[in-house]
């Protein structure tokens, strides 16, 4: 009897022990990640961020930023589970607007940098690298727009 | 990005007039992920978040991808691309093309 619970142990405490992993520092990165963005987003002050595709200004140029993430092991299996009952995914809904918003900001921070006053005609686009589904692979969120000058 | 071609992926450039559209400009790169990159975003695939390895990476690609496009549009004779697009697939499992496009013109 106790060897039996001793392979289950075995056998299910790797898998176990990488949800747990997985939970604590996805979640804990996760915290740091919107308390960081929160901070970047205020220090772009009144920097305009527009899809506008007709914008004032004198002199334009394209400015991208982009990212890419990948689902901590928890976030994966849940995706599994859930995908039987369906509906919305919350936690997965976090993550791409997280990586959304660092693609944004990277873009809106380089453009800052130039001296821009603004961004406009902003486009977001993301795509799977690789099997993201599995264990390698991820998502890539990409901002691009058109920095103007006053 | 510093470049005497102006670009941008408005249809048009802000603060100066479009005097002809000479046509499509484009450019492509399919890059693949190498080992040790894939290594490192395995790792990081258990604690989820930024896979800077890619970033890095796909930046790159989409720099050149960029030039290429630059180049296209010099050899047509413009002097500006307006309304680029971008776009990324996987092409296989562990590539991925990025690709830009938009409008070689010849600005005043």
């Amino acid at each position: 009897m106790n060897d039996i619970l001793t392979s289950m142990l075995i056998s299910i405490g790797p898998f176990v022990a990488l949800l747990l992993i997985g939970l604590t520092f996805g979640t804990l990165a996760q915290r740091r990640h919107l308390a960081q963005l929160d901070q970047r987003e205020a220090e772009l002050g009144d920097f305009m961020l527009t899809t506008l595709e007709h914008a004032p200004g004198r002199h334009g140029a394209l400015v991208t930023g982009s990212t890419v993430v990948a689902f901590d092991f928890f976030r994966r299996i849940a995706i599994l589970l859930r995908k039987i009952i369906g509906g919305r995914f919350r936690m997965h809904e976090t993550m791409m607007m997280r990586a959304r918003r660092e693609a944004m900001l990277r873009m809106a921070e380089s453009a800052k940098a130039q001296g821009a006053v603004a961004v406009h005609n902003i486009r977001l686009v993301s795509s799977n690298l690789g099997n993201s589904g599995s264990a390698m692979g991820g998502c890539e969120v990409v901002a691009y727009g058109t920095a103007v000058w006053i | 990005m510093t470049d005497d071609i102006l670009l941008t992926n408005m249809d048009s450039v802000p603060g100066r007039t479009i005097i002809r559209h000479i046509g499509l400009a484009q450019g492509n790169v399919v890059r693949a992920k190498h080992v040790g990159r894939d290594i490192a975003a395995g790792l990081k695939n258990i604690v989820g978040g930024e896979l800077r390895g890619y970033t890095e990476l796909l930046e790159e690609a989409r720099r050149d991808a960029i030039r290429r496009m630059t180049e296209d549009a010099r050899a047509q004779g413009a002097n500006a691309v307006v309304n680029i697009r971008l776009s990324t697939s996987s092409v296989t499992s562990g590539a991925s093309e990025l690709y830009a496009y938009g409008t070689a013109v010849v600005l005043e």
